[in-house]
């Protein structure tokens, strides 16, 4: 079963790449924050908007000893101010911050366009004017749920898809002991390392970058079943003494890597 | 190096986004099944004891199916409540605890807040003697503590938001150890399940703001200045609407939530656990 939605897109260049589609639960979750960080700094602009406008026309009305109706003209820029804000936030954001606001970014998506390029001022203006519509009965909210491509009526306009940033193979953020890696020097003269797969190599990676946060019972067992396949894998006869899991492990990351990329 | 290998065919641990995506993804491809064992549920709950402890088993089985989705060994819907029938009394077990002890934090948390709250109050009467003062004050410090009491107590929900699950999915649990055991996997991540659950409400509000549109077809009956009469017949049935609406709308969202729940229990486990997270099978 396939829990998220991916396309296939062409570039200009006939590249084909393929994306994750951004779902309707980050999508809520991007917005959801956007929503904070604008309606927080509209506020914000009225309050300070407000305390001004009522100074000035205080002096103004102490000068000219007169009411000018100034406070309608206040009130028009102001409101004009707090649309150009709305609309700018999202057009400024998407243009340059190639397809992210902050709430996209913290929900790791971004917009980008129907062929995969970025995404340009035109499309992200044309995005931002539709969203009122798009959030008015959530009329969005279903277009991105039922559709196939997860298109709201801005998306449908403008032509942009909006997608998952792709999982990057973080750089290894886990540190591996000294015992590890001396058995690392050692392991391919006592075993076949080019046995493993690059599969087998990825999950013993993904385990080495997620131990740390492992209940420590699930994370012995973890470590010794993964430990045994590997060796029967590498068909490693002999174990030096005094080796844990873990260590092991370490080790097979490292000689693998070593082999598969002589001269690191 | 390769690069972008999924180690097995399952899920990579989930963000927030995609727990409530996946969720709705569950949902919608057994929509008709889950809403028919919600509805079994909702029917069985209206016979006590045996109906309560029958209708929390049925609405684990859904979290059960989905969870058999996620780690892909599906299983039919049926055979997923067969499974869970033997459990039935545990599961009853386990939500009674689950409410004594949210009852004992509850209670625990109103005792604190009173002791916190009247210690200053009588300090402030003895200070300031500006009565007008102290009753601003004190209501400041009301709502300030009103504020901590529920940040506790929705933390505390987070943590027994997945409670009766280890007993749906795993063998040799009974209704102490599934609480504990959901205790420990939620351990650290309660503000994450919190996100997800405010992202989930924020997704199924518009079918509520549907269910409220009745109460706006009254205003221009009512405006239009009725007699006694028409105004008790016009509120009953906009009332008697908005209930069915509300009713239809809960059961609906019954199995969203069931599957929200099997996501977060499938994704704490692949964390904390690194379920789904071996070497590929050889023997083939």
């Amino acid at each position: 079963m396939h829990f998220f939605n991916r396309v296939t897109l062409q570039t200009p260049e006939s590249v084909e790449l393929e994306f994750t589609l951004a779902g309707i639960g980050n999508r809520a979750l991007a917005l959801l924050i956007d929503y904070i960080v604008l309606f927080g700094s509209l506020t914000l602009f009225w309050i300070l908007w407000a305390i001004f406008a009522t100074q000035l026309a205080d002096l103004l009305s102490n000068v000219t000893g007169k009411n000018s109706g100034l406070e309608v003209w206040l009130l028009a820029i102001a409101l004009l101010i707090n649309f150009f804000v709305y609309m700018g936030y999202f057009v400024f954001f998407e243009v340059f911050w190639q397809g992210q606001t902050p709430g996209k970014r913290y929900a790791k998506i971004r917009v980008i366009q129907d062929d995969g390029r970025r995404v340009s001022i035109q499309q992200a203006t044309l995005r931002s004017l539709l969203r009122p519509i798009d959030d008015t009965l959530f009329i969005g909210a279903f277009l991105i749920m039922l559709g196939r491509k997860e298109k709201r009526l801005g998306d449908m306009a403008a032509g942009t898809l909006v997608i998952q940033e792709e999982y990057v193979v973080a750089t290894t953020n886990f540190s591996i002991s000294e015992p590890a890696k001396q058995l690392a020097q050692q392991l391919p003269q006592m075993a076949d390392v080019s046995q493993l797969l690059p599969d087998d190599f990825a999950a013993i990676r993904e385990y080495l970058q997620r131990r740390g946060g492992m209940l420590p019972k699930a994370k012995v067992d973890l470590s010794l079943q993964l430990a045994r396949q590997v060796r029967t894998i590498i068909a490693l006869e002999k174990l030096p003494e005094g080796l844990t899991p873990d260590i092991f492990l370490e080790a097979v990351y490292l000689a693998y890597q070593q082999q598969s990329s002589p001269g690191f | 190096m390769s690069q972008n290998i999924n180690p097995s065919s399952s899920l990579p641990p989930l963000s927030t986004g995609n727990v409530v995506s996946a969720g709705i993804r569950i949902y919608r491809s057994h929509f008709k099944q889950y809403l028919g064992l919600a509805f079994k549920a909702l029917l069985w709950w209206f016979i006590p004891v045996y109906g309560w402890a029958k209708s929390a088993a049925i609405l684990a089985a859904i979290c059960r199916h989905a969870f058999s989705e996620l780690i892909d060994k599906p299983e039919s819907t049926s055979n997923s409540c067969e499974q869970l029938n033997p459990r039935l009394w545990d599961f009853w077990v386990t939500g009674i605890l689950v409410g004594l002890i949210n009852f004992g934090i509850n209670l625990g948390l109103s005792l604190a807040a009173g002791i916190i709250l009247i210690i200053p109050v009588i300090l402030l009467k003895v200070i300031v003697k500006d009565s007008a003062i102290t009753t601003s004050l004190t209501s400041l410090l009301q709502i300030f503590i009103r504020l901590i009491t529920f940040v506790i107590q929705i933390w505390f929900q987070a943590r027994f938001f997945v409670s009766e699950l280890p007993l749906a999915m795993e063998d040799n649990m009974d209704s102490t150890t599934t609480i504990t055991r959901s205790w420990q996997l939620t351990q650290g991540y309660a503000v994450k399940i919190q996100t997800i659950l405010f992202v989930a409400y924020l997704i199924t509000a518009p079918l509520f703001i549907v269910a409220f549109l009745p109460l706006f077809f009254m205003i221009p009956v009512l405006a239009s200045h009725p007699s006694q009469d028409t105004i008790i017949s016009v509120v009953a049935i906009s009332v008697l609407v908005m209930a069915i609406l509300i009713i239809i709308f809960s059961v609906l969202m019954i199995p969203f939530w069931q599957a929200i729940k099997a996501v977060i229990y499938y994704d704490l486990r692949s964390r904390k656990e690194g379920l789904g997270l071996q070497l590929r099978d050889r023997s083939i």
